[in-house]
């Protein structure tokens, strides 16, 4: 009676907030507050998807919905930006019959990783994949150590976990657990024999704390580690991409499936692999999945293109307090090497909190700015003075560099001047900022 | 003239290094010519010929690391720190007080790591973080600083801050004094990078070693 009563009351709350144009997590929140143990009551679909991480949770999870979609499957996901209880809640919640079913084939959940472990203390995934785990908003998640105690309560034996043995500190979840099932790359053209970063974070095991010992980096601490201490390493993996022509666009994983890409990154190949990973141990034909991913044009908003005046434009979303996510976009844009203006906008530094903490701009390797393709660096918003400071510390030319704290002024500059390819490097809270000022393609 | 940047791939947690490029430059403007020297676990360590020892901020654990590791050279760097020059920010200039007691130790964690013991403060460890902005104010650098704390300590039995800042968000909850001063020593949780936000204070540091 209390669960037929307290859905009732969330889906009419849904309902009024539908009426009234506006989703939210508010109907799962009331429902949490009337009966806390409603999920428990809950009778879940065959598959309870998780995807956790600090980055490249959005685009598996979407790529996960649009290949379970393409197998006939019925999926209920959380969208964007509901990634606490609330938003899973209230995504479960608006799904369920009276009775208390979820009508679905799978349960599609993208969870923050500090909320992980409420969430999934009333059921836990059957999959639950595990992308990476970086330095991403210290202010909020202290660091990935911080993060990575956060979400060891989430992990429970019973889920099949899907891990990415190339993360060092990913791959510790493994630790008493007996089914996991990992993906990762193998070496490739691009891969380096020392780090890139500004900073390694692979560079002491985050087992023991012991030296470590990579045979290759992919980027950042990504790569094929040992432990010289404990032994801590790579793991073989099942799902594997053992081809990645980034310049050609076009991946194969396991040594057979052929993925073209849409979006030529690395960060994308490792979102496609997680994807294949899951939906294959989910039982879809790998045919299939690869079919659905290829050339998959992901609709999270998370690469735009635009135009701007006479030039058009390459908007890449990068995480501010995340130098993994900002070193990834400046190394696509040197990748294409073609001649280009990049403009990079640092004026809110988080949408969830104000703050003027400017030391991550520390860790981005802006040095790649030097690179002779780049014609012109546009530095705007709130922050452009810090941005100036830090890349004067590098070997880029200064005198390619516009510093211009109001981005409409020098959005209106840029697109006075002859036409030119340009990218556009900023996190979501400053991305209206700059998009509102062009014509999106 | 030498800077020595100890623990550079340990405690480099809020962009560190910064602080030093900037220290090099303004010291470079003034006509010193600056050498930036890095070591950390596994290389030896040489006091000898340095003007300045420079630790920044690390995890929990890496902290613990370089307290065990700091050991066999505390007489040694005492010496320096009283004599010389050596700024840590961030939580490494916790492990030179009496010691680190945790709140919530994990599985196999001892309760309290024992400090250097060069000083008499003494640091508690809990799962819960303080994040915030701070201005700041010091009675011996003079001119507003500004920076950021992110830290999950508080730090008892300090009478000698470096730092007074707007707030209570200090060493202990509810108290503005902040850091810590001892001769050559100076400790901070205010980061930013501290020097780079901060040109006074990069020019007081600067100061002390052109003199």
């Amino acid at each position: 009676m209390r669960l037929f009563f307290t859905l009732l009351v969330c889906k009419a709350v849904k309902l009024i907030l539908k009426l009234l144009g506006r989703g939210s997590s508010m109907p799962g929140l009331v429902a949490l507050k009337l009966y806390p143990d409603i999920l428990e009551k809950i009778k879940l679909p065959q598959y309870i998807i998780a995807v956790t991480g600090s980055n490249g949770k959005t685009s598996t999870v979407e790529m996960i919905a649009q290949t379970l979609n393409h197998a006939g499957k019925k999926v209920i996901w959380n969208k964007e930006g509901s990634n606490q209880i609330a938003g899973v809640a209230t995504s479960i919640l608006s799904h369920c019959t009276m009775g208390g079913k979820v009508k679905a084939d799978a349960l599609l959940i993208e969870s923050d990783e500090r909320y992980a472990k409420y969430t999934f203390s009333f059921f836990s995934p059957t999959h639950y994949v595990i992308t990476n785990l970086y330095r991403d908003q210290l202010t909020r998640n202290a660091h990935p150590e911080w993060v990575f105690n956060a979400l060891k309560p989430s992990v429970h034996s019973e889920s099949t976990l899907i891990l990415n043995a190339d993360d060092p500190l990913v791959s510790c979840f493994a630790e008493n657990m007996n089914n996991v099932v990992w993906f990762g790359m193998d070496r490739q053209e691009f891969s380096t024999d020392k780090n890139t970063g500004i900073y390694d974070d692979g560079r002491y095991c985050p087992m023991c704390k012991g030296i470590m010992e990579y045979d290759y980096y992919h980027y950042n601490h990504i790569g094929s580690y040992h432990c010289t201490n404990c032994g801590h390493k790579k793991e073989n993996t099942a799902f594997t991409v053992t081809r990645a022509d980034l310049d050609k666009g076009i991946i194969t994983i396991n040594n057979e499936y052929d993925i073209t890409l849409a979006f030529k990154s690395i960060y994308n190949v490792y979102n496609i692999l997680a994807c294949f990973a899951v939906c294959s141990l989910v039982g879809i034909d790998k045919k299939l999945i690869a079919e659905s991913v290829s050339d998959y044009v992901l609709k999270n908003g998370r690469v735009v293109k635009y135009r701007l005046g006479n030039s058009t434009g390459t908007f890449l979303i990068s995480k501010h307090e995340n130098s993994v996510s900002y070193d990834r976009s400046l190394d696509y844009v040197i990748k294409q090497n073609k001649p280009c203006e990049v403009i990079v906008i640092v004026d809110a530094v988080s949408r969830r909190y104000t703050t003027g903490e400017t030391s991550w701009l520390w860790d981005i390797d802006f040095d790649m700015l030097k690179q002779d393709c780049i014609k012109r660096v546009w530095l705007l918003g709130k922050h452009a003075e810090d941005l100036k400071t830090r890349i004067s510390f590098t070997d880029t030319d200064m005198n390619k560099v516009t510093v211009n704290t109001d981005i409409e002024a020098a959005c209106k500059e840029i697109a006075s001047r002859p036409a030119c390819e340009l990218y556009t490097i900023t996190c979501f809270s400053d991305k209206n900022k700059f998009l509102s000022m062009t014509e999106i393609l | 003239m030498k800077i020595l940047h100890l623990y550079h791939d340990l405690m480099n947690l809020y962009g560190e290094y910064g602080n030093l490029c900037m220290l090099k430059r303004v010291l470079e403007q003034k006509g010193a010519q600056v050498e930036i020297i890095k070591k950390s676990i596994g290389d030896e360590f040489d006091f000898s010929d340095v003007d300045m020892i420079y630790i920044g901020s690390g995890t929990e654990r890496n902290q613990k690391v370089m307290l065990e590791h700091i050991k066999p050279y505390s007489e040694q760097l005492k010496k320096f720190a009283e004599e010389k020059l050596m700024l840590c920010t961030g939580n490494s200039f916790e492990i030179f007080g009496k010691g680190i007691r945790k709140t919530k130790p994990s599985e196999n964690e001892p309760e309290y790591y024992s400090g250097l013991g060069w000083f008499d403060y003494e640091t508690t460890e809990t799962d819960e973080r303080t994040v915030i902005d701070v201005t700041a104010e010091s009675s011996i650098i003079s001119g507003e600083i500004i920076g950021f704390i992110n830290k999950c300590t508080e730090i008892t039995g300090i009478t000698s801050p470096l730092f007074n800042i707007k707030g209570d968000e200090g060493n202990q909850k509810g108290q503005g004094s902040e850091g810590f001063v001892s001769k050559g020593f100076y400790g901070t949780h205010i980061i930013g990078p501290l020097l780079v936000r901060n040109l006074n204070v990069c020019e007081y540091f600067a100061n002390k070693l052109n003199k």
